[in-house]
């Protein structure tokens, strides 16, 4: 069929698909009697019209989830409103599910023998990205929010406070979104090895560093200072969610083992039910989940398997959580936040490249590595999703404003980053399928 | 305990049940309905039902689209005439009387939708137990057709022009779509994706227009059948995980119909089985019918789909069965269930 006759059709079909939703939510306010609309009901809209905008961006040569992403954030509560606000949240047990699957997933496509391989490319770029991207935003933006009257901040400690936070957001990646284009593209190889070990180590730095940076300003608020005990909890915490991951993985192990039955559906409510464990006993459930599928790559021969189960499940779970993803997108248009978010998005992109090239200079990688590997930390949600709610809550001044820039910060991100790395991937040489 | 964890807890019983219950040479003596006697139990657990209740749409729209998926033109036009006559006086005959009784007991709206429920046959005992007879083999699995027949007629009968409007509108509209989406899919893997999508936005659309889930995704199944070039990577897609989905399916029901305990109650839905029991007895005495006298032990269990049935019709507030009938139903269902499995087995 002709590439632009099925692009035609499938527009049709989306909408169709949204015609008939709205259609439907419109009759129940005919009825005399009260409608209750059951948040499945947007379920069924946003698969099925999420996976066919996936459908459409791949016509465009675009990452599958960009278009998920993009139904989300166009049929979501703050561009057309066609899906509200509380079912987004009705949804929110699909989305935990997902963040374990995919760290499961992510953990599962390390391998041992690569990390030994690449050790010092991986050492090199983390580290280079750690130092230069936290200090470069963070000087950077301390100086602009010091020397202007962009945001109009109350005092030095809050824009100091604000810089230090921004660092860190900058530094944390999307390892959703990575994990969700290496798979779609089948990707192997070094470069994939290497850029997925960095953004799973880098987003283990930032956990301790965002703690750390939390304990600071709260410090500069209350006046006291950090302390070990705190540095010692914040390890301990660490240490304790690795040793569970690694029990869990053990237990994954013993299932493909002995049980050997329904192993994707097993896969899912493994996930699910690491995340109620790490959830009830206070563990960071995707460094957990990343060890679990660690632990059955590299201590078993059973890694293969998990991977085959992964790949026949992975799509329902990318859908629904892509999709709700770009519905909680928001975009803030007043031009204080448009300068900061293009100030933000403009030379965060521009130390990602120079820190990884300069990583990657310094361990010797070949260069691939150190012309394309950027293209994979420019996604940031997730992690920085989850930060951006705790500082709303902790700091009642700036916390909200901070929120709302970064938001539009992490839609931009999230649309731009996938499409980028798909881009490296292809320049690489490593996907088998675009 | 929440919602979330209950239906955890159900899907690792499903599919670890599954092995227990069908892989087994005998055949378990509920004949598969277990799941629903511990769902019964389940509902002594306090659970907020507003959450899970919806979810049994989109297991009527799935068990819906299957059952229409299997209504192809092609094959059913290669049964003949007199076998479509046996079948029709016979589920005739059935309703009616099963209808007569009941409205002794219950409402008439409450015993039409209870005797359509009672229509279907268990096709797993039926087959277990006569799959040297192709005839009753034929007799059984086209009883779920018949019973979502007598369905649409009494469901177009009782509704009015409002929902009737928006369930031919619903079913043309779902019909065309789906086949337009199926067919236009780049990759073929993603059918069952697409599938999840659309069973969950035609049942929850028929949840909010007050429509009969059941029927619409009958009749857009049945269009899928005969009309879409997919149609059998469709099947298999549906058709895959079938026992541990009517597992939880019926775990879900059991858990949210619960079940009285009063000896009004226990008499009522004994004369109902006895009644039933014994009508099916006569009935395959009647030299007509073309069956073996015996086989009626086989034909007593009424089986998952009598189950569909009585949910449809329960989600369908207002015009359908009401919660305490539709407990009784399934108690009916269950004890019907026992008796067929307990003599089939008691003669082998």
């Amino acid at each position: 069929m002709n590439k632009l006759f099925r692009l035609f059709l499938n527009a049709l079909n989306i909408v169709l698909i949204t015609l008939v939703y709205r259609l439907v939510i419109g009759a129940s306010f005919f009825n005399d009697q009260f409608v209750f609309i059951s948040p499945y009901l947007t379920l069924g809209f946003l698969i099925t019209a999420a996976y066919i905008a996936g459908s459409i961006a791949r016509h465009f040569g675009l990452p599958s989830l960009t278009g998920y992403l993009l139904a989300g954030l166009l049929f979501g509560p703050h561009l057309l409103g066609l899906i509200p606000q509380q079912d987004i949240q009705a949804l929110e047990l699909i989305n935990a599910l997902a963040l374990s699957f995919i760290a499961i997933t992510a953990g599962g496509e390390l391998r041992l023998a690569s990390l030994k391989n690449n050790f010092r490319s991986i050492i090199s770029i983390t580290l280079s990205h750690t130092l230069l991207i936290f200090n470069g935003i963070a000087l950077l933006f301390f100086c602009v929010l010091y020397y202007t009257p962009l945001l109009a901040l109350p005092d030095t400690v809050a824009v100091l406070s604000f810089s230090l936070l921004l660092g860190v957001i900058a530094l944390a990646n999307s390892p959703s979104t990575t994990i969700a284009v290496i798979t779609e593209c089948k990707s192997k190889g070094d470069f994939t090895d290497i850029v997925l070990s960095v953004t799973m180590l880098k987003d283990t730095i930032v956990l301790v560093l965002f703690s750390v940076i939390i304990a600071f300003i709260s410090g500069m608020y209350t006046g006291s200072t950090i302390s070990l005990p705190l540095l010692f909890e914040i390890m301990r915490h660490l240490v304790v969610s690795v040793v569970a991951g690694f029990v869990m993985g053990v237990l994954l192990i013993l299932f493909f083992k002995y049980i050997d039955r329904n192993i994707s559906i097993f896969v899912i409510i493994a996930s699910y039910l690491a995340h109620e464990f790490a959830h009830v006993v206070g563990l960071e459930h995707l460094l957990m989940c990343l060890i679990a599928g660690f632990t059955v790559q590299n201590l078993s021969r059973q890694g293969p398997r998990m991977i085959e189960a992964i790949e026949n499940s992975h799509l329902p779970i990318y859908v629904v959580f892509f999709s709700i993803a770009g519905a909680g997108l928001n975009f803030n248009y007043s031009q204080a936040s448009v300068i900061m978010v293009l100030l933000f998005v403009g030379a965060r992109t521009l130390i990602v490249f120079g820190s990884t090239y300069a990583g990657a200079a310094y361990a010797d990688a070949p260069a691939k590595i150190k012309k394309h590997s950027w293209t994979a930390y420019i996604a940031n949600a997730g992690l920085a999703l989850s930060m951006l709610i705790i500082i709303d809550e902790t700091f009642d001044g700036w916390g909200a404003v901070f929120k709302s820039i970064m938001l539009s910060v992490i839609a931009v991100n999230q649309i731009i980053g996938p499409i980028l790395f798909k881009f490296g991937l292809g320049k690489t040489g490593e996907a088998r399928k675009l | 305990m929440s919602p979330k964890q209950l239906l955890i807890l159900f899907i690792v019983l499903s599919y670890t049940g599954v092995v227990l219950i069908y892989r087994r040479k005998k055949i378990s003596l509920l004949g598969g309905m277990e799941y629903l006697l511990v769902g019964l139990l389940f509902s002594l657990v306090s659970v907020d039902q507003a959450l899970l209740k919806p979810l049994l749409y989109a297991f009527i729209g799935w068990i819906g689209l299957l059952t229409g998926m299997q209504m192809k033109v092609e094959y059913v036009s290669r049964l003949d005439r007199s076998f479509y006559g046996r079948v029709f006086v016979y589920t005739l005959v059935f309703f009616c009387l099963v209808f007569a009784f009941l409205s002794i007991v219950v409402a008439p709206v409450t015993a039409l939708y209870m005797a359509i429920g009672l229509l279907p046959v268990s096709y797993l005992v039926v087959a277990r137990y006569c799959k040297e007879n192709r005839y009753v083999l034929f007799f059984a699995s086209i009883m779920p057709f018949v019973a979502v027949a007598y369905l649409f007629f009494v469901t177009v009968f009782q509704s009015d022009g409002y929902t009737l409007s928006f369930f031919f509108l619903i079913i043309a509209c779902f019909a065309i779509i789906a086949r337009f989406i199926i067919t236009n899919i780049d990759d073929k893997r993603s059918i069952e994706l697409i599938l999840i999508g659309l069973i969950i936005l035609i049942s929850e659309s028929c949840a909010v227009l007050n429509c009969s889930a059941l029927l619409v995704t009958f009749a857009v199944g049945m269009y899928l059948a005969n009309f879409c070039p997919l149609d059998d990577v469709v099947f298999i897609a549906l058709y895959k995980d079938e026992k541990p989905l009517y597992s939880i399916f019926l775990l879900l029901v059991g858990m949210l119909a619960g079940m009285q305990a009063s000896f009004t109650f226990f008499l009522q839905g004994m004369a109902v089985v006895v009644f039933v029991a014994g009508l099916k007895y006569v009935l395959f005495k009647i030299p007509f019918f073309n069956m073996p006298p015996h086989y009626h032990r086989y034909m007593q269990a009424p089986g998952g789909f009598a189950v569909t049935i009585g949910v449809d019709s329960w989600l369908n507030q207002g015009v359908g069965l009401q919660t305490g009938w539709f407990s009784l139903f399934l108690f009916i269902v269950l004890m019907l269930q026992f008796i067929s499995v307990f003599i089939s087995r008691s003669y082998e």
